[in-house]
């Protein structure tokens, strides 16, 4: 299989890549049963307090994963589920790659520290009860409070609907937009749809127009 | 997925048209991989572009076939001509016995009981136990001859049927006119594929079929066959992805797939059905809660009847939802208002007073006499009327309409459309021209930096990770599980569960509520109001139980929520869960516990549920022993034991239909859940029925059809029976050309797909709708491959995800695979003077790859074209085929990994049933970089 993988290109670092593959593990099409590379925890069992179930966030097999955390409630490693039918503990090179979408130093607000993107971005105890990220045109992030931003945010698409009483008689409201995701759970897609009902329009879209 | 990812290990033929999941779905592979090592299944990949996926169907004795970009339909086509032909003894050495199990099991009929209208009940024949391929279909009709009834009982407008299939007039009959134009030279031309791999994949689909399987096993055609029986068990599955809907004749493409599926009774069996691998980890979830501009949770239509057009409005609507019954004497929604009625329409009577008025309420008013209902009815009506009314508009024109200042404000909850929107130029456009926008995600994605006018505002709100917050998704195959949560939020990240919560408070704040709060006011409501947030106390906290204007932070919430069971024990007990898990569980109840009991999503029948017989991990509360421990939320239950040796898993997670992990299999899935065909005329079917509406016989059973609206713009051809297939070929799945196309001889005689009757142009942004076939209008819209002459088609790879926020952040990812690159056959490479490595510049009508559009992108140096991956060896064995170029699209201007957005160049064409773009083929030309 490897003959027509996806080799040629210049800046590939083949050797990396491989041990990637290992430590990783990529994709493995294995010969017999449900052969799908399968690695433990590579958590150290003396720091794990707790482990929890979830399921992978890329594609749609939702292969089981556990989360290994310790008492601080740092995530120490996620890893594939054994007793999962759907994966047997294996997960692909994007799913073995979760721990580093839950810990990402990119994430927006999450932790403290220099920030590699932008140090705006770094985690603030001053805000505490929660932060927002604010551009007028194309200038810099500036920072505000989470409920600050929530308030102008809900001035603004209200604004933006109009009166529905007067503007829209069946509460549909035509001048706002709406984008949901299949990257959230079930129960906040159920919350956020009964709100955009409430809210007056059906401008909702999501990926899976896509 | 009709099936599920682990019943794939109970297949023989897997026949994978428009998916790579060895890639995309890698799970799929081991799944896939167990069939061929236990069963000797085998792997025909139908595709473009020799994939991975091909490469493994190669290495395990299966086959790859090269077809032309967006030409499914015409091989499919042509694949039921074969096979029907073959079946007839026309063709091909076919065993006699399999022959006649085909039509022993077209003709298959069955009796049903029905209740007349005076209450008494009768059976009848419903002409078919599995398929409509007896019903009668006039030569140029729309909707089955109905019969005009018998006058004895309300049961009319049943469709007529034949004695038999071979009768001129029946559904099988019309099938085989419509699919005698695609002959293997008609075909061969279309797609691009040889009579010998036509036969190769008829003779496959024959041999792993339940006529064969009947023959092998000795069970009857049509009765239970064993999938446990490992050495004569046959079933093919037909898996798919984007490869196939992402045309203008997407769900045509599909419908070619159920003609298949249908005729070789391969639908409704273990290893069988129509297999959608879908994209992301929750879209199954995402759908099925409405997230769509023509959805509300549970795949009822938005509501469209108001009362100024009619004052028993709700009823109209709920009537068209499934399982409302009908009784002699009463209105057909009369139950609806509130006692007795069908799943989906209680379902939607519970979800309309949650979600805008006060269940409790107005569900517990008498509902006897004249004068009550009378009251009920009203403060139903009421509430009804907050429902906003008809559809929304689809994610194109959103963006087109922002770009002419119609839309204003725009909130974007993890997505990404500056990536994942076709022709990014009008998109780009319609974000910079917004007054507002809203962003929340975990990254600054290219949404939140995209470029912005002057004086307009962008906020962006970051979002904690799946695995800080706790909820459930339903997987492809349907299979709901719950995520626990692992931890709080990270830093100052907070919940989708929070932050959803708190905008709402703020709307009520903004005032986004007073037309809920005036309706309440107003008479026959007539309440008295409270507090600041009276609708959010009403609608939110006291549902869910959480207010930001309460002492307790959301992540200090604890509640013993969760119900569990010991049968052992025969008692109940609670146990306490924390922050998230306590609004996620009372919403997970809210939707699932029983509809009669006020449950809201009627598709989630018995989702929460005491008397189930499966079992959480872990623990139960008190530290007893867990094994006889159940907890009420299934889509909790991790029992992963297989009882009945079939891989269904049934105490894994909870599938919706009623845990059935094999829809449609009308009782023929050994262990499974029972299900028989829903729709009005009780079959599947191989006709695309035009009559949209419930048909008026009395039974609970019954629903809305969907349609599909499409039909070709160009009437083909010489012979009659073409004729009527293409005025009508809504029918029936019939070829079409893609938007822009390197066969325009092609597109004359077969035609564009267009929406309707009104024959309209498919791309969004023209002010006026435009036929497909105005020569002057095509002169200037419409590219050809004279200017454009490749074919290009977008494509994903394992490493990366979707529009990137979430792989092209990590390290790893971003290692395994840093740049975006274009594959291209070393024929075109050559004439190009293109070797792998070069960076290549692709061109469409649209866009190119190494400029910046007009500076609609701020900073980062994104766009330096692809770099080439020149195919080796003989070019019929390379990746793509001569005259097709694919790049893969999860590319943009942020993230660790930069590169040139595939989207700025594809098309806005889109689907005529659901207005999914045309991604996967459209014109370009290529030349290379010079560094």
């Amino acid at each position: 299989m490897g003959k027509l993988d996806k080799d040629g290109g210049k800046s590939l670092k083949l050797t990396r890549r491989q041990f990637l593959q290992a430590g990783a593990a990529t994709a493995a099409v294995g010969a017999a049963g449900l052969d799908f590379a399968a690695k433990p925890s590579s958590a150290a069992a003396a720091e794990v307090a707790a482990t929890y179930h979830t399921t992978c966030p890329y594609c749609s097999a939702s292969c089981g994963q556990l989360v290994d955390v310790d008492a601080e409630g740092n995530v120490l490693d996620i890893y594939g589920d054994h007793n999962s039918p759907w994966n047997r503990g294996g997960l692909c090179s994007k799913g073995a790659g979760s721990y580093q979408l839950v810990n990402n130093p990119r994430r927006v607000g999450a932790w403290a520290g220099s920030h590699p993107v932008n140090n705006t971005f770094a985690y603030d105890p001053t805000y505490a009860d929660g932060i927002a990220y604010k551009r007028t045109g194309n200038g810099p992030w500036e920072k505000m409070s989470l409920d600050a931003a929530l308030n102008e945010s809900a001035a603004a698409m209200v604004a933006a609907r109009g009166d529905l009483a007067v503007a829209h008689e069946e509460n549909n409201s035509d001048t706002v937009a709406f984008f949901g995701s299949s990257h959230i759970n079930n129960d906040q897609n159920y919350l956020y749809r009964k709100i955009i009902a409430n809210f007056g329009t059906s401008n909702v879209e999501h990926q899976a127009r896509i | 997925m009709t099936n599920n990812w682990a019943d794939l290990g109970n297949g023989t033929l897997f026949v994978v048209m428009g998916s790579n999941f060895v890639e995309n779905h890698p799970a799929a592979t081991a799944h896939a991989l167990k069939a061929v090592d236990e069963r000797g299944a085998k792997i025909i990949v139908i595709d473009p572009r020799k994939t991975r996926t091909a490469i493994l169907a190669e290495a395990h004795g299966g086959r790859y076939i090269r077809q032309r970009p967006g030409t499914d339909i015409a091989f499919n086509m042509g694949l039921t001509r074969k096979i029907i032909r073959m079946m007839e003894g026309l063709e091909g050495d076919v065993d006699q016995e399999v022959k006649d199990n085909f039509f022993t099991f077209l003709n298959q009929s069955e009796s049903q009981t029905f209740y007349n209208n005076d209450g008494t009940t009768r059976s009848r024949d419903l002409g078919s136990r599995y398929t409509d391929a007896r019903f009668r279909v006039n030569a140029a009709g729309t909707d089955y001859v109905r019969e005009t009834g018998t006058g004895d009982t309300d049961m009319l407008y049943f469709p007529e049927k034949a004695a038999s299939v071979n009768e001129p007039d029946t559904v099988y009959s019309r099938l085989k006119e419509h699919v005698e134009p695609y002959t293997p030279a008609v075909v061969a031309d279309i797609c691009g594929v040889t009579e010998e791999e036509l036969d190769f994949v008829a003779r496959a689909f024959i041999d792993n079929s339940r006529h064969m399987s009947s023959k092998l096993t000795g069970d009857s055609v049509i009765g239970l066959q064993d999938p446990r029986d490992k050495g004569n068990y046959r079933a093919t599955t037909m898996m798919y992805a984007m490869g196939l809907t992402q045309h203008t004749c997407g769900s045509q493409n599909v419908k070619s797939f159920t003609v298949l599926q249908i005729l070789m009774g391969n639908m409704g069996r273990a290893g069988g059905g129509i297999n959608a691998l879908r994209g992301i980890h929750n879209v199954q979830g995402s759908t099925d809660m409405g997230l769509l501009y023509h959805l509300i949770p549970g795949y009822s239509g938005n509501p469209r009847e108001t009362r100024v057009q009619n004052s028993e409005a709700f009823g109209m609507y709920t009537d068209k939802l499934w399982g409302q019954p009908t009784r002699y004497g009463e209105l057909p929604y009369d139950d609806a208002y509130g006692v007795s009625g069908g799943l989906q329409a209680r379902g939607f009577y519970n979800m309309t007073l949650k979600w805008f008025g006060d269940y409790d309420l107005i569900h517990g008013m008498p509902y006897g006499t004249r004068a009550e209902k009378d009251a009920k009815r009203a403060a139903v009506d009421a509430i009804y009327d907050l429902w906003p009314k008809t559809n929304g508009d689809d994610h194109i024109l959103m963006f087109r309409k922002a770009v002419a200042g119609h839309i204003t404000a725009m909130m974007v909850w993890g997505q990404n459309p500056a990536v994942t929107e076709p022709n990014q130029s009008m998109v780009r456009d319609g974000l910079e021209n917004l007054d507002t926008l809203v962003v929340v995600d975990m990254f600054e994605n290219e949404t939140a930096a995209c470029k912005r006018k002057e004086g307009s505002v962008t906020y962006l709100i970051p979002a904690s990770s799946y695995a800080e917050e706790a909820g459930s998704v339903a997987n492809s195959g349907r299979v709901l599980q719950w995520r626990e949560r692992a931890c709080a939020p990270k830093g100052n990240t907070k919940s989708d569960l929070e932050l959803l919560l708190r905008f709402t408070y703020a709307l009520e704040g903004a005032g986004a509520f007073s037309h809920i709060a005036a309706k309440w006011q107003a008479a026959p409501l007539s309440w008295t109001l409270s507090g600041m947030h009276p609708v959010y106390d009403k609608l939110y906290k006291e549902q869910y139980g959480w207010s930001p204007a309460d002492a307790t932070g959301f992540e200090d919430l604890t509640e013993n929520l969760e119900m569990w069971y010991a049968d052992s024990r025969g008692f109940q007990a609670s146990a306490p869960v924390v922050g998230s898990e306590v609004v996620a569980e009372k919403i997970y109840q809210q939707c699932n516990i029983r509809p009669a009991n006020g449950g809201t999503m009627w598709l989630y029948l018995d989702g929460y549920q005491e008397d189930y017989t499966s079992r959480k991990h872990g623990a139960a509360p008190g530290g007893a022993a867990q094994d006889d421990w159940k907890v009420f939320n299934r889509s909790k239950n991790r029992d992963s034991s297989d009882p009945n040796g079939t891989l269904a898993y049934p105490g894994w997670g909870f599938s919706w239909l009623v845990n059935r992990r094999v829809l449609y299999n009308n009782g023929d899935v050994p262990g499974d859940n029972g299900d028989g065909y829903q729709g009005p005329d009780k079959a599947a079917r191989l006709f695309v029925c035009k009559q949209p509406n419930t048909i008026g016989y009395a039974n609970n059973n019954w629903r809305l059809v969907h349609g599909l609206s499409d039909r070709p713009d160009v009437i083909v051809a010489a012979d009659a029976s073409s004729a009527e297939h293409s005025v009508y070929s809504g029918r029936f799945p019939a070829h079409v050309e893609p938007y822009e196309t390197p066969r325009e001889d092609l597109a004359e005689k077969w035609g564009r797909n267009t929406k309707g009757t009104a024959k309209w142009d498919l791309i969004h942004g023209q002010a006026t709708k435009v036929a497909t076939n105005d020569a002057s209008y095509n002169a200037v819209n419409r590219v050809s491959a004279d200017s454009f002459p490749f074919v290009l088609t977008t494509i994903r790879c394992v490493e990366h995800f979707q529009g990137g926020p979430i792989t092209r952040n990590n390290p790893w990812n971003v290692e395994a695979e840093p740049t975006p690159w274009i594959e291209i056959n070393s024929v075109d490479a050559a004439a190009k003077g293109i070797t792998t490595g070069d960076m290549v510049d692709v061109i469409t009508a649209r866009s190119n790859s190494t400029s910046d559009q007009e500076g609609r992108t701020v900073g980062a140096p994104f766009a330096e074209g692809f770099i080439a991956r020149v195919g080796v060896g003989a070019e019929d064995n390379q990746r793509v085929g001569v005259g097709v170029v694919a790049i893969p699209w999860h590319w943009g201007d942020r993230g660790l990994s930069t590169g040139s957005r595939a989207n700025d160049l594809c098309i806005d064409s889109m689907d005529a049933n659901t207005t999914i773009p045309e991604y996967k083929a459209c014109l370009c030309d290529i030349r290379k970089v010079e560094m």
